[in-house]
């Protein structure tokens, strides 16, 4: 069984601000780190391989400092990595970004693998498209977010949560799967893992590599454009009152309804 | 099985990020490792900001030097005493060992940062968000270290990522700890190594504060001393530009205090609260912060920086030049001088690396100021007086050793009342931009721990903490930077999420009830800019 | 190396500047170039880092730049695609109110659109009653297409995946939208590889704009699609202006719902009959419950702080929060102290949540604790220190008790009959 992990490196969004003065994202002081869902996914991977003896191949895409995520990912004990890095995947939106990766799987993979897993979102763009995206192109079946997943009768059981609870789907490989933080508790990089990591070869894939259609890569391949930036708006203060008990509430519930949140 | 390398350099910081790179510049053929326990490379490095360069020498080219991330060099220096919230006065006349003019003036984790990579490149595996926690002996002998598990829960207990601690054995053992090391305070205590006196700490916090652009500003520097502290408690503060936009502004004071009233954050928002400062950061907004003791004893605190199998460099050693308060270069002379003594791989490596450490300009630097320090804990002026002879005389006047400072930090903490505590609350300063509250400015500091771990601030004796709280009125709660400490209807918490690794704790509790233990390996501070 | 999607002219930089800062991206910088103009320095643009999104353009004062004009791998046709669809989704019968919030939102940008745009809604489902048909009529939909089949009996993403994409195909929408949902942000992705377009998630604002295709000369629609990136630190507005359909899903409670304003039985209703493929999954179960609470993942958060005093008193804000139609949360305090899971934590070291309503109880309101609600889109407090930061980012800050609030609230909703949420 092989499976494909795509990792994202992020920067740590909870210091990314805009510079309201020259409205540039100021990016100093901000660390990137590996997108936190995709570590439940690689953990779901790496619990397959305990389980049935995966291969776990991990893939990411970005600049080449981005090899830093796939090296905590072989750390943690996957088996192989490969990075897919030019300048000409610059400005890819989702489009474009599933494509790229779907052909850096047949890439790495010699066709389509059992099981490719990702993260249920990316914390910078918090899209949640990459993966369903690339489902479409591997033509592989999608499930997202799913909470357990585990291979039964030549397939593959997932429980997935949606808003109307938890559903058990099984199907057939393969398969893309979007996966949940509720999967797991992602191990922790043992120092000898690291440190045999540090050293390992890591394939660096480009656009002629993968055999890409320059049409469908970079801005040329991105039907999304990005016409502004902005700060969100300012949460200020708003009302205050001094009230308690029912005076408070009436205060409340006219707030509720203002906002629509309850019905007038 | 345990990972066997033949150097494993403990801490990457600027000592120990020396060792590693000068041993393989100096053609160290074996395996370097270097462990750290920040998250990455410099994010528990925090320092003043005017770097020495004479450090770099013999470990860094010149060409990597001139690369390093370094927006301005010190041009315009000044030093003021601050005699009240509104009254400050230059010192007309700079004395020449506080000239700092041209060296840089930078975010120490960044230079940091930018000599893991040189270290990387170098062929020195450098793994970060690693504590070592336990030196292994053998024989009487340092043969390696013990990482810290992860994955257990608040109870002690193994959660599903459980991760065991590993083994490594070295050769030789470098430990670059800085400032407090506790497995370095182990071995000092282990081994009888302790230097004349016991180490002496300051601690200092500090803020990055964004300012309004204004050319040419940076470089700009300012030294004071006096106003908040009182007459015999040595501090001082000091405000950097370290670009035409960013302020360091900081503020060291030290342990060995009396009054234990005294709150240490509160003094830094007084500080900034200054006309001297806000001249210098007024319309600006901090966004970043930090705090770590600074080891400031000086020469006679410095311990036997070795035993069988394990050399000590950097702060961990207490190589800190007391009047100038700056310890980088000579951190980094004695990473080299490690490096050198391992390479040469005599007989007795230690003895050699003190040999070879005795013989650098840091430490020289140190001798002439050994007796500039303990006189500042008597009466600050007897301190300036000291301090200038020192200096002119060679450290040849005094010729004798000045008293002070032997019962360590904690030991001077004098008892308190209530109403003290509350007269040392008032008039604080208001909260604004650039005078932001504690837990604000602990936020800043991006620290962060896995709440589900043992608390890593052991309570020894909970009776002394209620003894301490009549005695003392728990100066725990003052003290630290980082409000880790609470009490709740009398009750102490220790809110360990907090926590800054700044070690001020373990040292200055008057009952010695804290012990200092390594939380899960890459929690702690997230420092990008200090 | 890729080509930058903008071309500087040398001879027309100033060396000013206005373009670097006037760049959201970075990708502009000024380099010295002595003797080239007065400030003797030039622009330069980093390929990687450009947008290509022409802020620059418009920021140079000399014109001195210029975007470069690429062929677009664009949609053949543009002009045949008309009219906006909502994807009305539906489980057991019942369509989710987010359907009939973008319907409503529809209407206004059908009258932004002008002469000739159709609202339709599209249903999927088996055995769809004709109540659930001609609600969508009744919530201002022109027409409702509608697929019915035995695959689409429970939601299957990939049959799902080929209905849209085949409707799509078919009738060739302008915009669709469909709610931000656990169903609506699965399968609606996979719809715009599918038809190879831009998909704009999760957006809290819409508009539209009418231009004039710079070939054809016809009328068009452009969607502007205003969307949170970076946990919310950033707001993006984002266009698909050479594709169609230009997609996006919109979070549930983000546009009002408006009353019924049809008469239900004056729409079209098409049943659209389509080969579609087997279902790729077989649904085995559905549980509803879970012991564990994900907070971050509920529209309306009922918290409590240390100013609850005690652990019963949580008790309270549980039957608020059931009135509410939401679930528990509470600051690192309440978890110290032993009176909530840690589960339920909001704040940096516990969950970041972004709900609809925040309404806090006794929770003075650390940094710590703020970074964690910065995406609440309203946030009501009652705390009794006047100081509290709380009130710096409360919608509405009562300054009072909270347990004597908490149980007039519970009063006022139980006699307005609870169920009367929106």
């Amino acid at each position: 069984m092989h499976v494909v992990v795509c990792v994202k490196q992020v920067p740590d969004t909870t210091n990314v601000r805009i510079n309201p003065e020259t409205n540039t994202l100021m990016r100093e002081g901000v660390e990137s780190i590996m997108n936190p869902f995709d570590e439940y996914a690689l953990e779901q991977a790496l619990e397959l391989k305990d389980k049935c003896g995966a291969r776990v191949s991990v893939i990411s895409m970005g600049p080449p400092q981005a090899t830093a995520v796939l090296r905590e990912s072989l750390a943690r004990g996957a088996d192989d990595a490969a990075l897919v890095s030019s300048r000409a995947f610059g400005g890819a939106d989702t489009l474009a970004t599933s494509y790229t990766i779907s052909m850096a799987i047949r890439k790495v993979c010699g066709g389509v693998p059992d099981l490719v897993l990702f993260g249920k979102q990316a914390i910078d763009g918090d899209t949640a498209q990459v993966g369903p995206g690339v489902s479409e192109f591997l033509d592989a079946t999608l499930v997202t977010y799913a909470k357990s997943i585990e291979v039964k009768d030549g397939g593959f059981e997932v429980v997935s949560v949606m808003d109307d609870g938890e559903h058990t789907v099984a199907g057939k490989f393969p398969a893309v799967v979007t996966v949940l933080k509720e999967a797991s508790v992602p191990r922790f990089a043992p120092l000898a893992g690291t440190l045999t990591a540090a050293k390992a070869p890591i394939a660096v894939l480009d656009e002629k590599a993968l055999g890409c259609d320059p049409g469908q890569i970079g801005l040329k391949g991105s039907p999304t454009k990005v016409v502004t930036i902005f700060p969100p708006p300012v949460k200020g203060g708003g009302k205050k009152i001094t009230a308690s008990g029912d005076d408070a509430a009436k205060a409340i519930l006219e707030m509720l309804s203002e906002k629509g949140i309850l019905a007038k | 099985m345990a990972i066997e390398t033949d150097v494993l350099v403990v801490g990457a910081g600027p000592a120990g990020l020396s060792a590693a790179i000068a041993l393989k510049r100096g053609g160290f053929k074996g395996r370097v490792v270097v462990l750290d326990k920040g998250k990455s490379p410099g994010s528990h490095v925090l320092s003043g900001c005017i770097i020495d360069p004479s450090g770099f020498k013999g470990v860094l080219t010149d060409e990597e030097v001139a690369k390093l991330p370094v927006e301005a060099h010190a041009n315009k220096e000044s030093f003021r005493a601050i005699l009240s919230k509104n009254c400050s006065m230059k010192i007309p006349w700079v004395p020449p060992m506080m000239h700092s003019k041209g060296y840089p003036v930078a975010s120490l984790t960044k230079v940091v940062g930018a000599m893991a990579k040189i270290a990387v490149a170098e062929g020195v595996e450098l793994c970060t968000g690693y504590a070592v926690v336990e030196l292994i002996e053998e024989n009487g002998r340092v043969v390696g270290a013990r990482t810290g598990e992860k994955g257990v829960d608040k109870n002690g207990a193994r959660k599903s990522n459980y991760l065991p601690s590993e083994e490594i054995r070295a050769k030789h053992v470098v430990l670059a700890e800085g400032g407090c090391g506790i497995l370095t305070e182990k071995l000092i205590k282990a081994k009888g190594l302790q230097g004349v006196r016991p180490q002496s700490y300051a601690l200092g916090v500090k803020e990055l504060v964004e300012v309004p652009a204004k050319e040419g500003s940076g470089g700009t520097v300012m030294h004071t001393f006096g106003y908040p502290a009182d007459m015999r408690t040595y501090g001082g503060g000091f405000v950097y530009h370290v670009s035409d936009s960013q302020v360091m502004v900081g503020y060291a004071y030290a342990l060995d205090y009396r009054k234990s009233e005294v709150d240490i954050h509160r003094l830094f928002r007084r500080f900034k609260a200054t006309k001297a400062v806000q001249e210098h950061i007024a319309g600006g907004k901090s966004v970043a912060y930090g705090a770590k003791v600074i080891p400031e004893g000086g020469f006679y605190s410095v311990p036997k920086p070795y035993a069988p199998g394990v050399l000590i460099v950097g702060d961990g050693a207490g190589l800190l030049d007391s009047l100038r308060i700056k310890g980088i270069h000579i951190a980094m002379q004695s990473g080299a001088a490690a490096a050198k003594a391992i390479i040469e791989g005599g007989e007795d490596v230690g003895a050699r690396y003190f040999e070879l450490l005795k013989a650098t300009s840091g430490w020289k630097e140190m001798k002439r100021v050994r007796n500039v320090r303990a006189p500042f804990s008597t009466w600050m002026p007897i301190g300036v007086a000291s301090a200038g002879l020192a200096w002119v005389t060679f450290g040849k006047i005094p010729p004798f050793r000045m008293g002070g400072l032997e019962l360590g930090d904690a030991a001077e903490t004098r008892p308190c009342t209530a109403a003290k505590v509350e007269a040392e609350a008032k008039d604080d300063p208001p909260a604004s931009p650039t005078s932001p509250d504690r837990l604000t400015d602990v936020f800043m500091s991006g620290t962060i721990h896995d709440e589900d771990q043992p608390c890593h601030l052991k309570i020894g004796d909970r009776a002394k903490c209620a003894e301490c709280m009549e005695k003392f009125r728990a100066p725990c709660t003052r003290f630290c930077p980082a409000e880790v400490y609470r009490l709740d209807e009398g009750k102490l918490e220790v809110d360990f999420s907090n926590c800054l690794h700044c070690k001020t704790c373990a040292i200055k509790c008057p009952m010695r009830n804290i012990e200092w233990t390594f939380p899960q390996g890459g929690d702690g501070p997230r420092y990008t800019r200090m | 190396m890729a080509d930058a999607p903008i071309i500087i002219d040398e001879k027309k930089c100033a060396g000013c500047g206005k373009c670097v800062k006037g760049c959201g991206f970075g990708a502009l910088s000024m380099v010295e170039a002595p003797g080239v103009n007065k400030l003797g320095r030039l622009a330069q643009v980093d390929p990687a880092a450009c947008k290509a999104c022409s802020a620059c353009v418009s920021a140079c004062p000399f014109k001195a730049i210029t975007e470069v004009k690429r062929e677009v791998n664009g949609t053949k046709g543009l002009e045949d695609y008309k009219d906006i669809w909502v994807f009305a989704e539906q489980t057991g019968g019942t369509v989710a109110e987010v359907a009939y919030e973008l319907l409503s939102k529809g209407i206004e940008l059908k009258a932004q659109r002008g002469e000739g745009c159709r609202l339709a809604a599209v249903v999927l489902g088996h055995n769809l009653s004709e109540e659930v048909k001609r609600s969508l009529v009744a919530a201002g939909a022109d027409l409702v297409y509608c697929v019915d089949a035995p695959e689409l009996a429970d939601y299957e993403a990939n049959v799902y995946v080929d209905a849209v994409a085949q409707l799509v195909e078919r009738h060739k929408p302008e915009v669709i939208l469909a709610g931000a949902t656990a169903i609506g942000r699965a399968f609606f992705a996979r719809v715009a590889v599918k038809v190879r377009t831009g998909l704009t998630a999760d957006c809290t604002m819409l508009k539209v704009e009418s231009t004039k295709n710079k070939d054809t000369g016809a009328m068009q629609m452009l969607l502007h699609q205003t969307r949170p990136a970076f946990g919310g630190n950033i707001m993006a507005t984002i266009m698909t202006p050479n594709h169609r359909p230009q997609m996006a899903t919109v979070r549930p409670k983000v546009f009002k719902k408006l009353p019924p304003s049809k008469d239900p039985s004056s729409g079209e209703i098409i049943a659209e009959a389509l080969k579609l493929i087997a279902p790729k999954t077989r649904l085995k179960g559905v549980s509803r419950d879970s012991d564990a609470v994900d907070v971050s993942a509920h529209d309306i958060l009922v918290s409590g702080g240390r100013g609850m005093k005690k652990p019963e008193n949580f008790q309270v804000l549980a039957r608020l929060a059931k009135l509410l139609g939401g679930e528990v949360s509470c600051s690192r305090a309440c978890v110290d102290a032993g009176w909530c899971k840690a589960d339920r934590q909001v704040g940096q070291t516990g969950k970041t949540v972004a709900p609809k309503l925040y309404l806090c109880f006794g929770i003075s309101g650390a940094i710590q604790h703020l970074e964690g609600i910065r995406g609440a889109d309203t946030i009501i407090a009652v705390n009794t220190d006047p100081n509290a930061p709380i009130f710096g980012v409360a919608d509405l800050g009562v300054i009072g008790d909270a347990m004597e609030t908490a149980n007039a609230l519970i009063k006022a909703l139980e006699e307005r009959g609870g169920a009367a949420v929106a």
